[in-house]
């Protein structure tokens, strides 16, 4: 597993609420990968943040907030060195053994045709990703991803 | 029997010989593919097609839960002894796909070149005028 150390200057810095409905799922995706823009990414970096990015908030939804109502709390933070840390919060049941919900195809939502590979898509397309959580209080993943300099 | 088009939000459906085209459209999320889980899994049991042919070319975005989708898709036809078959998704649709390691069940197929070349011309004015434009901006030497 790579080890990469992330600036914590913070160029820029953007925070959105969203009530943890469904349909806010894709408003998440586009406010990030708006707001990353101004980093001029790839495009495939970028469809890399929005997928993580999805998966976090689809987590909130199905699993912290379980489809009652909550709100889902976004930070993206634009780094020094054309990097950003997008961290996404929630004030849901908190997940009880992180280790065994970050394993591939682990899930707790058999109904819902849930895949289980949320946490691996989140490894997959960031470079670091970490997790916070408290049974009764709440989670925080955080996820960091460096782009690529093209001119290289 | 002329193959029948059915639009449904969020896909358009086709029943094609043995085969049931769902031509998905736009971003596969939670939120989506809920939508349409139901949709699809009706026509299937109502046609019992011989297989299912899940064409993402008009698919922009993906995450895991059209990974569900699909994989629930393909227990539903695995009951009916049918395969399921995805067909030209977009480059990054086709890691996360291979991330699950979903080819080892799914077969995944690009065919949008095979499409062009064997598509019957339906509208053959239409095709006559573009033929007849491409020669007029030809430059001579």
């Amino acid at each position: 597993m790579r080890k990469k150390k992330f600036s914590t200057e913070t160029v820029n810095k953007m925070q959105i609420k969203l009530p943890a409905i469904s349909v806010n799922e894709g408003m998440a995706r586009a406010a990030v990968a708006a707001f990353c823009a101004s980093l001029d990414p790839a495009a495939l970096e970028i469809a890399d943040i929005k997928c993580a990015v999805s998966e976090a908030v689809t987590n909130c939804i199905v699993h912290a907030y379980k489809n009652t109502s909550g709100v889902i709390y976004i930070t993206v933070s634009l780094l020094k060195g054309r990097a950003v840390k997008i961290e996404i919060r929630d004030r849901g049941c908190g997940i009880p053994d992180i280790k065994q919900a970050r394993m591939p195809l682990f899930t707790t939502d058999r109904e819902d045709e849930r895949s289980g590979m949320g946490f691996t898509v989140m490894e997959s397309f960031c470079d670091k990703v970490s997790v916070r959580s408290k049974v009764g209080v709440g989670t925080t993943v955080t996820l960091y991803k460096q782009f690529v300099d093209r001119d290289t | 029997m002329s193959a029948a088009k059915d639009k449904k939000p969020g896909y358009d459906s086709e029943f094609m010989g043995c085969y049931l085209k769902i031509k998905l459209r736009g971003e596969i999320d939670h939120h989506s593919a809920s939508s349409v889980r139901a949709s699809i899994d009706s026509e299937i049991y109502q046609k019992r097609p011989r297989g299912l042919i899940m064409d993402m070319s008009a698919v922009n975005f993906m995450d895991s839960s059209g990974l569900g989708l699909i994989m629930g898709r393909y227990s539903v036809m695995n009951e009916l002894g049918g395969e399921v078959i995805v067909t030209d998704p977009n480059p990054a649709i086709e890691r996360i796909m291979t991330l699950a390691g979903m080819e080892r069940l799914i077969k995944i197929q690009h065919t949008k070149q095979e499409f062009v070349r064997s598509a019957p011309k339906v509208k053959g004015r239409r095709s006559g005028a573009q033929t007849k434009k491409v020669k007029n901006t030809s430059e001579k030497g």
